[in-house]
């Protein structure tokens, strides 16, 4: 089974029967916990590779623990607590959405993240426990995405 | 395999690509040589196919263009994504004068006549560290925006 196995670095991808441990194929360190992509907890410490079998996806997160995302729009700023697993696409959702700024549908659809300040696209698969690497919050604006003319 | 062609099949066999597909954000269709047609996961369950002409990469963006996945062949314009960004990316009056290029700066054919645009999107500057998957993220990007042709005309084209 393909597992993508995501930490604060980055990401890799590693083969693994249903019967082996999270700890073992992704090999956590002692202290670190295992969260199933978009997951709001963490999985048990003796979780093995089969409670993904059924998810449309194998990924993981290997983190200490959750991330508070701060989203900034229209000069409002919004936090929320996500776990560290959680896509960008998640987080978009979250922050378009009537928890975040709810903004009207079609209006949200014209938004996009990226890191605060800065303009470079992010991956949508990306962890926010990726992009806020060693620490626990993540900052973020929530803008439209380029319009190309001239 | 030319150089363009190597570059390109390591790029399309990455984690990147792969986890794309897994995902279900688009579907790799078809290589042959330096073309490779896609099909990309776009609003209300609709798929959109795009072809994209990878001659001289990395060091040159690819240039693309729609494609209709059961004919092979480039999508009518008739079916062209629509409404937010998608007007401006996929516009019939300029794009078929470019062989169907996306007015973007991840298509070489666009970014030949806008040597601004590096300036003014500083987030979307071609260099050797982009890949197929940044022109499949922003394509998606767009196609997120888009709100015609809905998928019920889309598939009664396909049905005709």
């Amino acid at each position: 089974m393909r597992i993508y196995v995501h930490d604060s670095e980055g990401n890799r991808v590693v083969e693994a029967d249903e019967a082996a441990t999270l700890a073992d194929v992704t090999g956590a360190d002692a202290g670190a916990k295992i969260w199933a992509e978009d997951a709001a907890e963490p999985l048990a410490a003796d979780a093995t590779v089969g409670v993904l079998a059924d998810r449309d996806v194998a990924a993981v997160h290997v983190g200490k623990g959750h991330i508070t995302v701060s989203a900034t729009y229209a000069g409002a700023t919004k936090s929320e607590t996500f776990g560290p697993g959680t896509k960008i696409d998640k987080v978009l959702d979250w922050a378009t959405g009537k928890d975040g700024f709810n903004v009207p549908e079609g209006d949200g659809d014209d938004l996009v993240l990226r890191l605060k300040g800065s303009t470079d696209p992010l991956d949508p698969d990306t962890h926010v426990g990726t992009l806020a690497g060693k620490g626990e919050t993540l900052a973020l604006d929530l803008l439209p995405g380029d319009k190309f003319a001239g | 395999m030319n150089p363009d062609e190597k570059a390109l099949v390591e790029d399309l066999e990455s984690d990147r690509v792969m986890s794309g597909v897994d995902r279900g954000y688009w579907r790799l269709v078809t290589r042959d040589g330096i073309l490779v047609t896609f099909d990309l996961a776009a609003k209300n369950g609709r798929q959109v196919g795009v072809r994209l002409d990878c001659t001289g990469y990395p060091g040159v963006a690819p240039t693309g263009q729609l494609w209709s996945i059961p004919d092979d062949a480039p999508l009518p314009v008739a079916l062209w994504p629509q409404g937010g960004r998608a007007t401006a990316v996929f516009n019939p009056s300029w794009s078929t004068q470019f062989g169907g290029a996306f007015y973007f700066p991840y298509d070489r054919r666009a970014l030949d006549g806008h040597p601004g645009w590096a300036t003014a999107h500083p987030g979307h500057v071609w260099d050797l560290d982009k890949t197929v998957v940044d022109v499949l993220y922003l394509l998606r990007e767009v196609l997120r925006t888009a709100t015609i042709p809905t998928i019920d005309s889309t598939r009664q084209e396909e049905a005709s």
